[in-house]
């Protein structure tokens, strides 16, 4: 037994801590009744029997005294005849075994159901979890709708936010839609400025009005750049950049991407040089016209902002793929390094968003618009890449990108890429001085097999050659080509009489007229800058494989294309391409007076026919001709060369579109040169100047151009160029076409055939320009413009008005061919 | 403090001053919650901050709006959610006033992260009373003020509540003398 005093609470407190208790007695009659259960059961009184109070009872024990006194661990509801509620609680013997009590209080899971029982809190015990239990759920329900609230919210919020998206991106299209069509309205007044201003240009001026001239046409080209660069931004922007994926030479693209630059390059004396890492393949899966549109876009700026040393692009790369994989992918990272004026750090941050340069005073002082980088940027990003920029001002900049690619198959390879037998073995020395250039040569000439060893000036260069090995082929800088050189050169051979030393000279594009006369008569090839791989490749397994020139007589003199004499293209395998029969003609003629025999074809699917059964070295390629265009054409021939592993034919481009962005369409389709029409002999010449690696420049002074302004004078002077009896042939067949070519252009017109239209008026436009015809071209040009746009209503009075300017000039045509055939 | 504070503090400001009023307090206040969930809890400082922005774009001191804000809770938050508990907290103002100790302990013991004040009754008369508020968040005494005038508006009783000790007067605890007819 227990010293603790018995627990006997008085009723009224034992009441306030079970206020819905109720005892019975063994004749089951209800003796004490709790005060909160009578409120809520008025049944419930004293010496009611149970039974009548309680219909139900959970569980099935017999309601029996006895078997209820023994069921003290058992939990009992019990359901009233009175009320919606439970009772729950148990049964236990007290006042030995003469009373059972009930204790328990009401199972409640709804808030409200206190207030519906008439209770209060005040009405359960203060240890009874009932109420709180109901404050949870209270807590629970609030919180639940609270939260309904919120998923209401923020569903509304996102639609907003989904709308206001969605109108900001209508509104960006809209903008994008804007700017293209103002770009394409301003670009056709513009380019009738360019056009005339390059007529002016060929007239006879005066150094003042050349000089205005050449501003006029030097600004509207700013322009034109300009309003195309807004242009590509904004169609990147409406997100209609697509790429491609197709084999392509990494080297090849680096080549072509530093050929956009090299004139300027050259005309600000720095040496532009690329190299790859040697752990890289050259043959990737991928986009290359948006990879050159890239590294042109960076190596320009780069060039743009350097005044002195150089620019170099290196590209290195980790693989990404599984060994073993078939064609794994890389992550390739290019970067341009330049000398330049370099960027303050707080703007780099800020380079690659639109209309952004280094600083503001940039803009005025290198042009340009501030988009370059921000496309750049787009196309990174397209390409799932990222871009970035370092640089310490007044040291220079890099410029690096980062992009995956995939390996392409090595089926794709060209000959560049293995060791040719006649190369292994061989010792070639560069002398070159620039580190960078004599890199990239030797890493090339090292996969062929040839032992390369490099001096980067001529004191190591004649340690090399001192008591060595003799080289099979000299390769010499301009930078290292001056009296010095040329000694060393001559010193060299004279000390080999019995050994053919090769000489290979480079220097960049226009600059071989400065190189010593004797160093370029006595070398065997020359090369421009930047040295493309596969010249480079093609220039050494001829010279290799060749017969020394002591057999064939001795050395060379002189290269007697390059230093004033005819050009003469004779040997050279020339393919035309034009829909127009005259121009084919004119194409003939003008090759002709240079030497060469071309073969004609009429459109791009002849042409892409012909070049697969000849072999040629030269394709003249019109862009627009029915059937199959120029660029189809282009790209056909590339795909086809390289799947069967040919060497590249050089495709000039030939057009009358003498846009920048058409020329650099030409280049994304493979293409190697652009020449505009009118056809003339000079334009047609320095381009195959161009092909053979010799000076692409520009007039001969003492070849006079045609002038273009007038048809009288254009024509006297193709006839005297070309031969009278061809050109007044070639006249009277284009003057009785006219009444032809104006009823099938208007019949075009009216049965709606607008892009028909606009192909004859390119054809025709081209005709115009051939034959001086200065305001009819302009007139087809603007045809040409409105045929793919909505206003074509203007188009009727266009024609007419084109052919009417030169039925003005009939009469006095007609009266010169008469003269020219009578003469 | 748990969200229920401040759906009131958003609640009494939608009601009386419109929706953009209360998106102008959300932003000089800095918050940026879509909406309040009664039953999560919140830095306190998200609700001072709110406080403070209501008192800067209402034009309205401080005090004045923290009074409202309890009037309001009782009157129109907790009448919309706790409508039902509130009334079976007592039948009386009297009754509710004597039950409010156990009532936060109640409030405690369900939202743990609250910390919720204690509130302690003295001088009880039949027509008043002295109500101790102890709570470790300052600044707060004139929302209980308000939550006292809610109450009698509530339950119909003209009262009267007079803050007869206040800690920033250097007391422990604030005490709050609530006289009804």
């Amino acid at each position: 037994m227990s010293d603790a005093p018995e627990i006997r609470p008085d009723f009224d407190l034992f009441d306030t801590c079970f206020p819905f208790h109720f005892s019975l007695d063994s004749e089951m009659r209800l003796r004490h009744v709790g005060r909160s259960l009578r409120t809520i059961l008025p049944a419930a009184q004293v010496g009611a029997n149970v039974s009548d109070c309680f219909r139900k009872h959970r569980p099935a024990v017999a309601l029996e005294f006895q078997k209820l006194a023994e069921s003290s661990d058992i939990l009992f509801l019990l359901e009233p005849t009175e009320g919606d509620f439970l009772l729950r609680g148990q049964f236990v013997s007290c006042n030995s075994g003469q009373l059972l009590l009930f204790l328990g209080s009401p199972w409640l899971t709804e808030p409200g159901s206190v207030q519906r029982l008439g209770l209060t809190f005040d009405s359960f015990a203060v240890h009874d979890p009932v109420v709180d239990m109901l404050q949870v759920i209270q807590a629970q329900l609030t919180g639940l709708e609270d939260v309904k609230t919120l998923a209401s919210k923020l569903s509304e919020n996102s639609v907003q936010l989904r709308n206001a998206k969605e109108a900001a991106e209508a509104a960006n299209s809209a903008k994008s839609d804007f700017l293209a069509v103002m770009s394409h309205e301003i670009r056709t007044p513009l380019n009738g400025i360019i056009g005339f201003t390059n007529l002016l240009l060929e007239a006879d001026l005066a150094a003042q009005e050349r000089d205005f001239a050449n501003t006029i046409r030097s600004s509207s080209q700013s322009l034109l750049t300009l309003i195309n660069e807004i242009l590509d931004f904004s169609r990147i922007e409406a997100g209609k950049i697509e790429l491609e994926s197709q084999p392509f030479s990494l080297p090849q693209c680096l080549e072509e991407a530093l050929d956009v630059a090299s004139a300027e390059a050259a005309r600000k004396r720095l040496e532009l040089t690329w190299s790859k890492a040697e752990s890289l393949p050259s043959l990737f899966e991928g986009d290359a016209a948006r990879l050159r549109q890239l590294l042109v876009n960076l190596i320009g700026n780069a060039v743009k902002f350097t005044a002195e040393g150089d620019v170099s692009v290196t590209v290195d790369g980790a693989k990404k793929g599984l060994p073993g994989a078939p064609a794994p992918f890389w992550e390739l990272t290019f970067s341009v390094s330049d000398t330049g004026v370099g960027i303050a750090p707080s703007r780099i941050d800020h380079l690659f968003d639109p209309f952004t340069q280094g600083d503001a005073s940039t803009m005025r002082r290198f042009g340009g618009t501030g988009l370059g980088l921000a496309i750049c940027r787009r196309i990174v990003e397209a390409m799932t890449g990222r871009i970035w920029a370092e640089s310490t001002e007044n040291r220079g900049s890099t410029f690096c990108f980062s992009i995956p690619m995939r390996e392409a198959p090595a089926s794709h390879a060209d000959n560049t890429e293995v060791s040719p037998a006649g190369m292994d073995g061989r010792l070639l020395l560069i002398l070159v001085s620039n580190g960078n250039l004599a890199n990239q040569l030797a890493t090339s000439t090292a996969v062929w097999g040839l032992d390369t060893v490099i001096a980067h000036d001529l004191d190591e260069a004649f340690g090399r050659t001192n008591g060595n090995p003799v080289p099979d082929v000299l390769v010499i800088d301009e930078s290292l080509a001056d009296a010095a050189g040329l000694a060393f050169v001559e010193k060299l051979r004279s000390e080999h009489p019995s050994r053919w030393i090769r000489v290979v000279t480079l220097s960049a594009p226009g600059r071989l007229a400065e190189l010593p006369p004797a160093l370029v008569r006595l070398a065997d090839r020359h090369l421009s800058k930047p040295v493309h791989r596969s010249q480079l490749f093609d220039s050494l397994q001829e010279l290799l494989d060749a017969t020394s020139p002591e057999d064939r007589g001795g050395y060379p003199e002189s290269d007697a294309s390059v230093h004033g004499t005819p050009f003469s293209g004779k040997g050279l395998r020339i393919l035309v391409a034009d829909d127009s029969r005259t121009n084919r003609k004119l194409a003939r003629l003008t090759l002709e007076r240079l030497g060469c025999q071309p073969d004609l074809v009429a459109n791009g699917a002849e042409a892409v026919a012909a070049i697969k059964s000849r072999t040629y070295d030269v394709l003249f390629l019109d862009l627009h001709m029915p059937v199959m265009d120029g660029f189809e054409a282009a790209k056909s021939i590339r795909e086809w060369e390289s799947h069967e592993s040919r060497s590249p034919i050089h495709i000039i481009a030939f057009t009358a579109n003498a846009f920048q962005k058409t020329a650099n369409n030409c280049i994304a389709y493979g293409m190697n040169d652009f020449i505009t029409k009118p056809v003339e002999t000079r334009t047609m010449r320095d381009a195959l100047l161009r092909f053979m690696n010799l000076s692409g420049s520009s007039s001969d002074p003492e070849e006079p151009s045609i002038p273009r302004g007038n048809p009288l004078e254009v024509i006297r002077a193709l006839a005297e160029e070309l031969g009278r009896e061809a050109i007044c042939e070639l006249i009277r067949e284009f003057l009785s076409s006219i009444p032809a070519t104006r009823r099938k252009m208007e019949k075009l017109h009216e049965t709606g055939e607008q892009e028909n239209v606009r192909m004859e008026a390119h054809s025709f436009k081209a005709l115009c320009a051939s034959y001086g015809f200065a305001n009819a071209m302009v007139q087809a040009d603007a045809i040409e413009e409105a045929g793919g746009s909505p206003d074509s209503e203007q188009i009727p009075e266009l024609i007419g008005g084109m052919f009417e300017s030169i039925e003005a000039h009939r009469a006095s045509v007609e009266l010169l061919l008469e003269e020219l055939a009578g003469d | 403090m748990y969200g229920m504070v401040n759906k009131a503090i958003e609640d009494f400001v939608c009601s009386n001053f419109g929706e953009e009023s209360w998106l102008r307090i959300k932003a000089e206040a800095g918050v940026d919650v879509v909406a309040f969930v009664s039953n999560e809890p919140y830095p306190d400082e998200v609700t001072f901050k709110l406080v403070g922005a209501s008192s800067d774009v209402l034009n309205i001191p401080v005090d004045k709006v923290l009074h409202s804000f309890g009037e309001h809770w009782i009157l129109r938050t907790a009448r919309e959610g706790y409508g039902e508990m509130l009334d079976a907290n007592g039948k009386t103002l009297s009754e509710f006033l004597k039950n409010l100790p156990n009532f936060h302990t109640r409030v405690a013991m369900i939202f743990p992260a609250l910390d919720p004040p204690r509130f302690e009754v003295s001088d009880e008369g039949p027509n008043s009373l002295r109500l101790h508020y102890f709570t470790h968040r300052a600044g707060l005494s004139m929302f209980v003020a308000g939550l006292l005038s809610g109450l009698g508006k509530m339950y119909d009783t003209p009262a009267e509540i007079c803050h007869d000790v206040s800690r920033d007067e250097g007391a422990d605890h604030d005490e709050f003398v609530v006289t009804w007819e």
